[in-house]
């Protein structure tokens, strides 16, 4: 992961990402290596203290999500079949 | 709660579930911008048309559903009357109970704006049942 992929994924400004990369290595969650391909490239990587607090966190997601997922495919589901009633009216 | 080791994949699972959905609340809101409203109004207006007939919303409801306090919603619901987007109606019953309902120009707005938000949401609907059935597959 760079700083830029970490941008998209976020869908924030590059600048936003350089300084939210900043406070997370300040932090000790992360450390910043630079490319051995391209000095101008720095890769990001967790540090262990960020493997342990996202493993408790995901776990806890995981657990949340799958309590609300049926509801949620549900939603989508009616969603989309109006999409296939209206194709079928369509073509009627 | 579970202690089951997480894979490199329920993590990539749960950073494209957040990815999917960061993408669709900014479409969303620059959805709503284009129609010059908050996102938060159009949330509102959306949960006031979504609201059944007989069932009328009220200032503590809407709180309820967009998850907000209920001050922050009288407030919201001064600036959607202001902007002539709700009425406030004395519910005859109980009068310290207000019903809100939407002006027509709200539901031009909301009509414009769910037309679009049902097509983008058809078309991520797809992605989005994949990866919720990727994170409940374990439970099996």
């Amino acid at each position: 992961m760079t700083v830029g992929m970490l941008a998209d994924r976020l869908l924030i400004a590059p600048h936003s990402a350089t300084e939210l990369v900043s406070r997370l290595a300040e932090a000790g969650y992360i450390e910043r290596i630079s490319s051995k391909a391209d000095s101008r490239w720095q890769i990001v990587r967790l540090m262990d203290k960020a493997e342990r607090i996202l493993a408790k966190l995901s776990g806890a997601h995981l657990h949340e999500i799958r309590e609300m997922a049926p509801e949620l495919m549900q939603a989508l589901r009616i969603l989309q079949d109006r999409r296939k009633l209206e194709k079928i009216a369509w073509m009627a | 709660m579970t202690k089951e080791t997480l894979s490199g994949s329920d993590y990539e699972a749960l950073a494209n579930l957040r990815y999917t959905l960061r993408r669709f609340m900014d479409f969303s809101t620059s959805a709503a911008q284009e129609e010059g409203l908050p996102s938060q109004q159009h949330q509102a207006l959306l949960a006031i048309k979504a609201q059944p007939v007989n069932d009328a919303m009220t200032i503590g409801l809407l709180a309820n559903r967009l998850l907000i306090a209920p001050h922050t919603a009288t407030e919201l619901v001064g600036r959607l009357s202001a902007a002539d987007l709700v009425t406030r109606h004395s519910d005859p019953q109980d009068k310290r109970r207000q019903t809100l309902t939407l002006t027509a120009k709200a539901d031009d707005v909301l009509l414009r704006l769910s037309a679009v938000h049902l097509k983008e949401i058809r078309e991520m609907a797809p992605e989005l049942i994949m990866i919720l059935q990727r994170l409940q597959a374990k439970i099996a």
